[in-house]
């Protein structure tokens, strides 16, 4: 196991190299420059040169991608060309805001869903079934920037309940995690519905009827603990959904996250700030694989046997 | 299942611990409209709510004024820190903040007094040392190094007393203090504090407060204030919303007070709403389509042609479609509300002389080339255009792009032909004609126009002592870009707005962008 958990940890470098090299150079053919953006409008070209030597966007770009593959290598991610602070500070700033709102939705997206799932699975092609995939369905389609905005209308102005935006209370947190654990509910909803569908099927539940089992414990103790266990394999992706997609959810509810940063970082032609996040949400999302690996093969005996080989 | 049950709860308590750190460095209760919304405080017999919330569209990011010159920043900055001279917002002049008299002896020599007993947030009284610090700093930060670079030489007469002799004339140097990135800092605040610390003491009514990065930056007003009456409000809070519809229903439902720039679709809204108020006020911004005169394998380098183009734009109908009637049309590339603008007709909207002017220049059935920037209204001022254009039997291709690549393209495509833009000068004369016109002007020259006799007139017109003169000069310059050379068709100067609640007053609107809202109060019945 711990082979593996090295080797996981050899394969994340290339990786990293590869993101940095294309993240780099795409945003170095961009078209836009930050200086030309950041200068006051009467700078000479003289002070405009400075401002790039400032910068250290002097030299040719493999010499750029150079130097900075070195700083990275050192652990320093340079510093943000349009705030002037090392990009490590800016995106720890703002990214326990993003994690939070990306445990917040998974957690909503788990109570509706596994109840949801269960309930479709049990009364496999009734009006609950087709009511449950209907609604996993209307969560999957609804794109989240008009949802969040039906949530403020509603939760927000009409009722006065919770507040539009900001991040400071609990409360702020409700509305942006709703929007985007509703996404993710539909699809953890399908995957519950099909895993336990597959799993009530099976000889041992049939056997356990048999021995004269109650059903609330058929389902609840035996048939459930199986089903969980894809669950626990898509979290990885789902945590990088709600990460990806936290950008337009972030931007309606003035999240003060790491995607708006990101964009806006693109935006203003950021290159480090805008790489380094990058950077960071590649290491944390292969770290948060590797985690759901391990936490597959603890769950899951057959797994662990595998790797022990 | 308990392995699960153990792994889902692990989970949660990860989420719990993450929510749980994430709000360490701040005090909830300090979270803007969390804790005090109705609360209120007297003065007099008046009751002022306490804490003031103005919804902002683009990112703050820091309080040293020498670091950027991003309007979110600088509009947080002008509540913390002052300037030698600014824009009087009420008599659109330039006048002294911290500078109390100056005289120009010579256009490169001037001599400013500040004002006595000006205090910092630390504390200390304003002096010449506190300047030339400034103005030190300012030399080494590429957003200042350009306006400290005329200085030749800084002669300080005594603690209020300072003369500057300059590298070159310049009648207009008054205005050089007005750059908002040359705020006024503390010697020793810098001397007895940490950079970042030191950079938060301003003589402002506002002290900073906290900032919590992508959300808000509150200000607390100063009690020791000495250069303006303390607010009547304790608190003052810039919360970070960057949807245009998030900001209204935030200002709606009461949790914030006022909002930046909001969408055109709520201005019936805002003005026909009992609570709610729409404030307007003409920007200084001047939209234009502009042309790539030195483009020779192109028909816009003619001059009829151009001024064909200017004939053939009805105006009116452009900014209905661009700011639904909220801009004001514009007859001359200077704007209107800067020192030495004279009404000028212009070139009139004329349809049928556009029409014989195309005929003679066989310009029928040709085809333009221009580009823009993704902004709502560059992109609707673009389509107006194409469809005025096609009447005239011109086609237009309208390539659209993000801001730093139309920037790029407009800097390097030797190729362009014409563009959509816009222009918010300062308040002086000289700045609105060095930078897009002057050809050893600044970075805007995009009309490569070229033109030795323009570049000798605006010379002239800033050396010119003599007001009356200088005027005549300027408006030389006005009809002969406007009607002659025509590197611009100016459009329209859009209306700048902002949203409030109906009892909120003190929030200025600055046609250049900085808006002020140094005496920000509401008023609680």
């Amino acid at each position: 196991m711990i082979r593996y958990i090295i080797r996981r940890f050899l394969m994340m470098l290339p990786v990293l190299l590869a993101v940095s090299f294309v993240v780099y150079f795409l945003m170095d053919l961009a078209p836009g420059d930050i200086v030309s953006m950041m200068a006051p409008q009467d700078a000479t070209e003289v002070e405009i040169e400075m401002m790039r030597e400032e910068m250290g966007l002097h030299g040719s770009l493999p010499e750029r991608y150079f130097r900075y593959m070195k700083n990275l290598l050192k652990g320093d991610l340079g510093m943000s060309l349009s705030m002037k602070r090392p990009v490590v500070d800016v995106f720890f700033e703002r990214f326990p805001a993003t994690l939070k709102l990306a445990f917040g939705s998974i957690i909503v997206a788990m109570i509706i869903s596994i109840p949801l799932g269960i309930a479709a699975a049990t009364h496999h092609r009734s009006w609950l079934d087709g009511a449950s995939m209907v609604t996993a369905m209307l969560g999957l389609s609804m794109p989240s920037f008009w949802l969040g905005l039906l949530l403020i209308i509603l939760f927000s102005l009409k009722l006065g309940w919770l507040p539009s935006g900001g991040s400071g209370s609990f409360a702020s947190i409700i509305l942006p995690a709703i929007t985007l654990g509703a996404g993710q509910a539909g699809n953890l909803t399908r995957i519950t519905r099909s895993s336990m569908l597959e799993v009530i099927r099976q000889d041992y539940l049939r056997t356990a009827r048999a021995k004269g089992v109650s059903e609330k414990k058929v389902i609840y103790k035996h048939a459930l603990k199986n089903a969980l266990i894809p669950i626990i394999t898509i979290f990885g992706s789902t945590l990088g959904n709600a990460l990806g997609g936290a950008v337009a959810i972030e931007t309606v509810f003035s999240w003060p996250g790491v995607g708006r940063l990101t964009v806006s970082a693109i935006n203003n032609r950021d290159m480090t700030l805008a790489t380094g996040c990058i950077i960071m949400f590649t290491i944390f999302l292969t770290l948060t694989m590797l985690l759901v690996d391990i936490a597959y093969a603890y769950v899951d005996p057959r797994i662990k046997a595998q790797y022990s080989k | 299942m308990k392995k699960i049950t153990k792994i889902l709860i692990g989970l949660m308590l990860i989420s719990v611990f993450i929510s749980g750190c994430s709000n360490t460095d701040k005090d909830v209760s300090k979270d803007p409209g969390q804790s005090n919304e109705s609360s209120s405080e007297t003065s007099g017999e008046v009751k002022y709510k306490k804490e003031i919330i103005i919804a902002i569209a683009d990112e703050f990011t820091t309080i040293d004024p020498m670091e950027t010159t991003a309007e979110s920043n600088q509009i947080v900055q002008d509540c913390t820190h002052d300037l030698l001279t600014d824009t009087n917002l009420l008599k659109m002049q330039n006048e002294g903040e911290l500078v109390d008299s100056w005289e120009m002896i010579a256009p490169d020599h001037w001599k400013f007094k500040l004002k006595e007993n000006v205090k910092f947030h630390d504390g200390t009284i304003l002096d010449v040392d506190d300047v030339m610090f400034t103005f030190e700093r300012g030399a080494e930060k590429s957003t200042t190094s350009a306006y400290v670079a005329k200085i030749k030489e800084f002669i300080k007469v005594d603690d209020l007393n300072f003369e500057v002799i300059l590298h070159n004339g310049d009648v207009d140097f008054n205005y050089v203090f007005a750059a908002n990135s040359l705020a006024i800092l503390s010697k020793e605040a810098f001397e007895t504090m940490p950079e970042e610390e030191a950079v938060k003491i301003g003589t402002g009514p506002w002290k900073f407060e906290e900032f919590v990065p992508g959300d808000y930056v509150s200000l607390v007003r100063f009690e020791e204030c000495t250069l303006y009456d303390v607010p009547n409000t304790e608190r003052l809070v810039f919360r970070m919303i960057p949807e245009a519809s998030s900001r209204m229903i935030a200002l709606e439902n009461g949790e914030v007070d006022a909002i930046m720039s909001p969408s055109p679709t709520d201005y019936n809204r805002l003005s026909e709403s009992s609570n709610l108020k729409l404030i307007t006020e003409t920007g200084r911004g001047q939209h234009f389509i502009g042309f790539n005169c030195a483009n020779t394998d192109s028909i816009v380098s003619n001059p009829e042609f151009r001024k064909a183009i200017a004939y053939a734009i009805n105006k009116e109908e452009m900014v209905l479609a661009a700011w639904d009637g909220y801009a004001q049309v514009s007859t001359s590339i200077m704007c209107r509300d800067m020192e030495y603008y004279s009404d000028i007709e212009g070139i009139p909207y004329d349809p049928e002389k556009a029409e014989n002017m195309f005929k003679e220049l066989n310009a029928e059935g040709i085809t333009l080339n221009l580009i823009t920037s993704d902004a709502s209204h560059r992109v609707k001022m673009a389509e107006n255009f194409q469809a005025q254009m096609a009447k005239y039997g011109i086609t237009v291709n309208v390539e659209f792009m993000q801001q730093a690549a139309l920037i790029e393209r407009l800097s390097t495509d030797k190729s362009t032909e014409a563009f959509v833009l816009s222009w918010t000068p300062g308040m002086n004369a000289d700045y609105m004609y060095r930078n897009p016109i002057h050809s050893q002007g600044g970075r805007s020259f995009y009309s490569n126009i070229n033109d030795l006799e323009i570049d000798t007139l605006i010379d002239a017109a800033a050396a010119e002592v003599d007001t009356a003169k200088r005027a005549e000069m300027y408006e030389e310059l006005q009809v002969r870009l406007t009607t002659e050379i025509v590197p611009w068709v100016p459009v329209a100067q859009a209306t700048l707005t902002m949203g409030a609640d109906k009892d909120v007053t003190g929030l200025l609107l600055h046609p250049g962008l900085v808006h002020q809202f140094k005496t920000a109060e509401k008023i609680i019945n």
